[in-house]
């Protein structure tokens, strides 16, 4: 195949034809990419818009085939480079200077822990009766902070949504059915829909690999230890390191171990996208609403002494189960927030098809 | 010289955060592809939190949690026997918040490659410029 300049009647051709290059076939892919690269430098696989190809930027290609007409930022990109080497360089050499008044490492006199954190420390257990002082510090004594870090947690979830989802996707989609016995795979377009009860059949993705009994097994087994620990995490969190946001993470890793692990369908099945909305928004609910029924019992926002009439105990242990609450609050947030954030980007808003 | 070997290894811990924090810096600033510039803020963010955390340490202390036994009422408990907890709490939500910044910066990147299907600077730059 000649590698010339004059490729321009291939710029007609359809994005989706890499798509048949997968595989060994790796010299035609290269070249395929080499004459497509003047129509964008983006070459699709799968058809769906997967799998980013790049590598054109400095006229060479990745395969090592040269391709032309791609010079003229180089100038401008050795400019640049250099002035983002010398701010680096300069903010490094600042800070590097200003190490000089900073307390050595591992001082027990340094300013930091001299300043608030011995009094968190000596009255944490009892104020608070919580052993470990970075919860009581994280629900209690900042408890503002935490809320409203919930918060900027809540809306990075609500502005994946608002960026990303689509209801209706504006060109019909192709749906992949193979039939488990036969091996056989049916293409539906969006429009017409598939009986579903055809049980012979499951729907899979566009990029299908065979099922891999060890991943999926071993996985699927997986997920209820996970969500154990993960209960165990935030549960235990006044005894050992733990609290609210590492077990909330730990809960959504384990939905999206299913999503990965089988397909994205699989784990929305298990969470659907209205109850992640609800979970999401009902952590935060919980959050403001114990420090709103603080307020309402005559104490401060936040000040979880004052649930002392409404759990009957005394007002130490009031701290310690307003934090607990707190904590749940916190977990479900980030549960939901993770699974919310993942499904979203990983099927491009349409949660039909996950990595 | 051994003296200022001595300074160096005393704060060693700054000399990693700040080396991390320019490689972020840099990443941000000379990268072209947009994704790059995201893992440049992400390493940013591990270089702040190093930082953090490595201002808790105090020598001869154990991790804030103070030693209890379940039903003994309260007793004396020293600061110096205990790390800063201050700089843990305010890390422990940064890590979580990175993590949803990170996920909001991969959405926008999913919105720009749909745009313009790139993901390099300069492209979409001269795609702007052509409209």
């Amino acid at each position: 195949m000649a590698i010339g300049p004059d490729h321009s009647h291939i710029g007609s051709h359809s994005r989706n034809w890499c798509h048949y290059s997968q595989g060994p076939a790796g010299f035609r892919y290269s070249i395929w990419c080499l004459q497509l690269h003047d129509v964008s430098s983006l070459v699709y696989h799968g058809g769906s818009g997967r799998g980013i190809h790049r590598g054109h930027r400095r006229g060479w290609c990745q395969h090592g085939i040269f391709c032309c007409g791609r010079f003229q930022n180089n100038k401008e990109d050795k400019g640049l480079k250099a002035i983002g080497l010398i701010i680096a360089l300069l903010t490094g050499g600042l800070l590097i200077y200003a190490t000089v008044d900073f307390p050595a490492y591992g001082d027990p006199k340094s300013a930091a822990s001299t300043h608030v954190s011995p009094r968190y420390i000596e009255k944490s257990m009892e104020e608070t009766d919580v052993p470990n002082v970075v919860t009581s510090v994280l629900a209690d004594y900042r408890g503002y902070d935490t809320m409203f870090e919930t918060t900027v947690i809540f809306s990075a979830g609500v502005v994946c949504f608002i960026l990303l989802r689509i209801f209706r996707p504006e060109e019909p989609e192709e749906r992949f059915y193979r039939h488990t016995l036969t091996g056989m795979i049916l293409t539906v377009k969006e429009t017409k829909t598939m009986p579903s009860r055809l049980e012979e059949f499951e729907r899979i993705d566009t990029i299908w690999t065979p099922h891999d009994l060890i991943i999926k097994t071993l996985c699927r087994f997986l997920v209820p230890f996970i969500q154990l620990f993960a209960l165990y995490v935030i549960a235990h969190g006044h005894h050992s390191p733990g609290g609210g946001f590492q077990g909330g993470v730990m809960l959504g890793a384990s939905f999206i171990v299913l999503a990965m692990s089988h397909d994205l369908r699989t784990a929305t099945q298990r969470m659907g996208e209205k109850i992640n909305a609800l979970l999401c928004a009902s952590g935060v609910f919980i959050y403001a609403g114990t420090g709103a029924l603080c307020l309402l019992l005559g104490a401060n926002f936040l000040d979880y002494k004052a649930l002392a009439s409404v759990l009957h105990v005394d007002s130490v242990m009031a701290r310690s189960y307003g934090i607990f609450i707190v904590e749940i609050g916190v977990g479900i947030a980030v549960m939901a927030t993770m699974i919310r954030i993942y499904n979203n980007v990983s099927s491009k808003g349409r949660y039909d098809e996950g990595l | 010289m051994g003296d200022l070997l001595q300074t160096i290894l005393a704060k060693y811990n700054y000399w990693i955060y700040i080396i991390l924090m320019m490689i972020g810096l840099y990443a941000m600033i000379v990268k072209n592809n947009l994704i790059k510039k995201i893992l440049g803020m992400n390493i940013f963010q591990t270089a702040i939190i190093l930082f953090y955390v490595s201002i808790g340490v105090k020598k001869g202390g154990t991790i804030p949690i103070i030693e209890h036994t379940h039903g003994a009422g309260p007793h004396i408990v020293h600061a110096a026997d205990y790390i800063n907890p201050l700089p843990h709490v305010l890390m422990l939500t940064a890590i979580v918040v990175s993590v949803a910044t990170l996920g909001v910066a991969l959405a926008l990147g999913i919105k720009i490659y749909n745009r313009f299907n790139t993901l390099e600077e300069d492209e979409i730059l001269t795609q702007l410029r052509e409209k």
